[in-house]
């Protein structure tokens, strides 16, 4: 993966009537890149896709790609590929002119044409199927006909909306290895727009999360997980336990701050924008937390009780309720035998180092921590 | 079968037995050796077939008629499609418009034909023609083909279209390579609606037809008027019936092999 800018957006900006989809946003994407972006529902991120694509024209904004300006390009000139939710596959072709399509637009010679659809046939693996009407395939198949339409323009963004959404989840695994293959075989430079954090964080190279319009933030999947930079963030990617606190006192020399909440004060590592008597939200994630007996060694610890239990093959799921009625979730691996029942009160522990104070609820302005940690 | 479908089934089946009754005795006593409307039959016979294909009026007037439907049938396939593609979209003005097109179906016959003629001959100084009476017909037959479209157009064809901008075609090739060979079928139905429509048509055509070369229904309107009808005009009352039943059969036999009348499978 070289530092070239493959996309370049600036000052993006669409509205529908009243609404604002995308509100002015600028991000990078490089070359050879897996790009996703995240958010949920009506934040921005398919209307950002379809105006890189020219399927929607923005109200101002530039786009390079490549360093060419494609704003006001029409669709079919940008050199692009795209795999939709519902694939769109040609009903009224076979898989071989499906795929043909592309070169046949653009004027590719036939015997050119006939060389470089196999080619791309043999790369996902559809060979002898060509004859095959669209009606006929597997979903599988389908999608592996949708990636190879797009594959044989050698495009240069393969773009992507939600295409696993109408997936079940066996195939849906089975389609993200082959995907993820895909692109460590060919290099092509991907955007790939889904409300899935999961997809993102297997697929993606680096993850953009977008909320009512914004970026909230753009980083590594390890980097948007580990160190969300606002609340938001925090709360859409994977889950986390959150607490309402204020800081209290802040360690220099531990390198620690004291944060004060109605179930109890805890530690987190120092961060620098967090100051005395600041409102603060408190996380933990769930697979940090140690529950019962070995809870007590760990400097951080809390009363709870367990309402839930959701045992999920690779590991179990614990609901736990606080003294404060909020809910507290814990992730144990390989469970052997049962720690405690439902309705039994224990203790959970964990790491100081395993926290996190988020002081930024979101980069939409007029927001507080509690109406973020309420799900706005 | 319960008692209300039992109901329905024989009030239905009195209907059309009602409706068809008089046209299947004229359909009989088409083949009639005398000329004759009145009980007793008299026997088969093929010679008022023969007559009327050897009359000059009715042949030059069924001529006027197919040259005249198949006019309206091409202009309705052509803007109907038009307007139905276009509606899919949200555009400025797009309810009002739709309104006035729908207005073409609902204006009474009468007033249709004679403020044409009116345009026709007065504003435009048009002669009559064949093609004063295919536009005329074809603000009738626009709006039936605009709603059968909009009703059986694939809801996934924009789809289609957006997959076929991004991988290279432009707007002429995505309709000639993905939209087109998708609403083929659809446009065949519009197309034999039309025509069956504009065939039979009456009242709309009589004010634009040309007084010395009217088209069929028109000749038919003002011959049996004046003169006692021969069973030529039952011969030939026959066979446009028969083309007309085989015409909409086909169209609906096209429609439900893809789900029903009017919805798309």
């Amino acid at each position: 993966m070289t530092s070239n800018k493959k996309l370049v957006v600036e000052n993006l900006a669409k509205r529908f009537g009243k609404v604002i989809a995308v509100n002015n946003i600028s991000f990078e994407i490089f070359d050879g890149e897996f790009f996703a972006i995240i958010g949920p529902s009506g934040c921005g991120k398919t209307t950002t896709l379809r105006c890189i694509a020219g399927l929607e024209n923005p109200d101002s904004g530039s786009m390079l790609i490549d360093g060419l300006n494609v704003s006001g390009m029409p669709t079919y000139k940008r050199g692009m590929g795209m795999v939709f939710q519902d694939l769109a596959l040609f009903p009224h072709m076979n898989v071989f002119d499906n795929i043909a399509f592309g070169p046949r637009m653009i004027g590719r010679p036939k015997d050119e044409i006939k060389n470089e659809v196999d080619e791309v046939i043999g790369l996902v693996r559809l060979e002898g199927l060509g004859d095959r009407r669209i009606t006929e395939l597997s979903g599988g198949e389908k999608q592996r006909v949708a990636l190879a339409r797009s594959l044989v323009l050698k495009p240069r963004i393969l773009l992507f909306d939600e295409p696993l959404g109408e997936m079940d989840p066996a195939l849906r695994e089975r389609m993200m290895v082959e995907i993820k293959d895909l692109h460590r075989r060919v290099g092509f430079t991907a955007l790939y727009v889904t409300h899935d954090q999961e997809q993102a964080m297997t697929l993606a190279d680096r993850i953009m999360v977008m909320n009512k319009g914004c970026i909230e933030q753009i980083g590594t999947p390890e980097e948007v997980y580990l160190n969300p930079t606002t609340l938001f963030v925090a709360k859409f990617v994977g889950t986390i336990n959150l607490i309402r606190g204020k800081v209290i006192s802040i360690d220099k020399n531990k390198k620690n701050i004291e944060v004060e909440t109605d179930v109890g004060i805890f530690l987190a590592p120092m961060q620098d924008e967090a100051t005395a008597g600041m409102s603060i939200a408190y996380a933990v994630r769930p697979e940090n937390l140690f529950v019962g007996k070995e809870a007590a060694n760990y400097a951080n610890k809390i009363y709870a009780k367990l309402t839930n239990r959701t045992y999920r093959g690779l590991d179990t799921e614990y609901t736990f309720q606080l003294s404060n009625d909020e809910e507290f979730k814990a992730l144990i691996q390989e469970e052997r035998e049962r720690k405690i029942e439902v309705g039994e009160e224990t203790t959970l522990g964990w790491r100081t180092e395993d926290a996190a104070v988020i002081s930024k609820p979101s980069v939409i302005r007029g927001l507080d921590v509690d109406r973020v940690l309420l799900g706005e | 079968m319960n008692k209300i479908s039992l109901l329905i089934a024989v009030y239905l089946g009195a209907t059309i037995f009602l409706v068809y009754l008089p046209i299947s005795h004229l359909i009989l006593f088409s083949f009639n050796k005398i000329s004759s409307l009145y009980y007793p039959f008299n026997g088969w016979s093929f010679k008022w077939y023969e007559a009327f294909i050897e009359d000059p009026a009715i042949i030059i007037s069924l001529r006027n008629s197919i040259a005249q439907a198949i006019i309206t049938t091409i202009i309705t396939v052509i803007a109907s499609t038009a307007a139905a593609l276009a509606f899919r979209r949200r555009f400025r003005f797009q309810n009002p418009l739709f309104y006035i097109i729908l207005l073409g179906m609902i204006y009474p016959g009468v007033t249709l034909g004679l403020t044409n003629l009116i345009v026709d001959v007065q504003v435009l100084n048009l002669p009559l023609s064949i093609w004063t009476i295919s536009f005329t017909l074809s603000v009738w037959c626009i709006p039936f083909g605009l709603i059968i479209l909009l009703m059986r157009f694939d809801p996934k064809l924009s789809r289609y279209e957006e997959a076929a901008r991004i991988h290279g075609a432009s707007e002429w090739k995505v309709f000639r390579n993905v939209t087109f060979p998708i609403i083929k079928t659809e446009l065949i139905v519009v197309a034999l609606f039309a025509f069956t429509l504009a065939l039979g048509e009456v009242f709309r055509s009589t004010f634009v037809s040309p007084p010395t070369s009217p088209v069929l229904p028109v000749l038919l309107l003002s011959t049996l008027a004046s003169y006692p009808p021969t069973p030529k005009y039952f011969a030939l009352g026959t066979v446009i019936a028969v083309v007309s039943l085989a015409t909409i059969l086909t169209g609906g036999a096209i429609m439900s092999r893809r789900g029903g009348l009017l919805v798309r499978k």
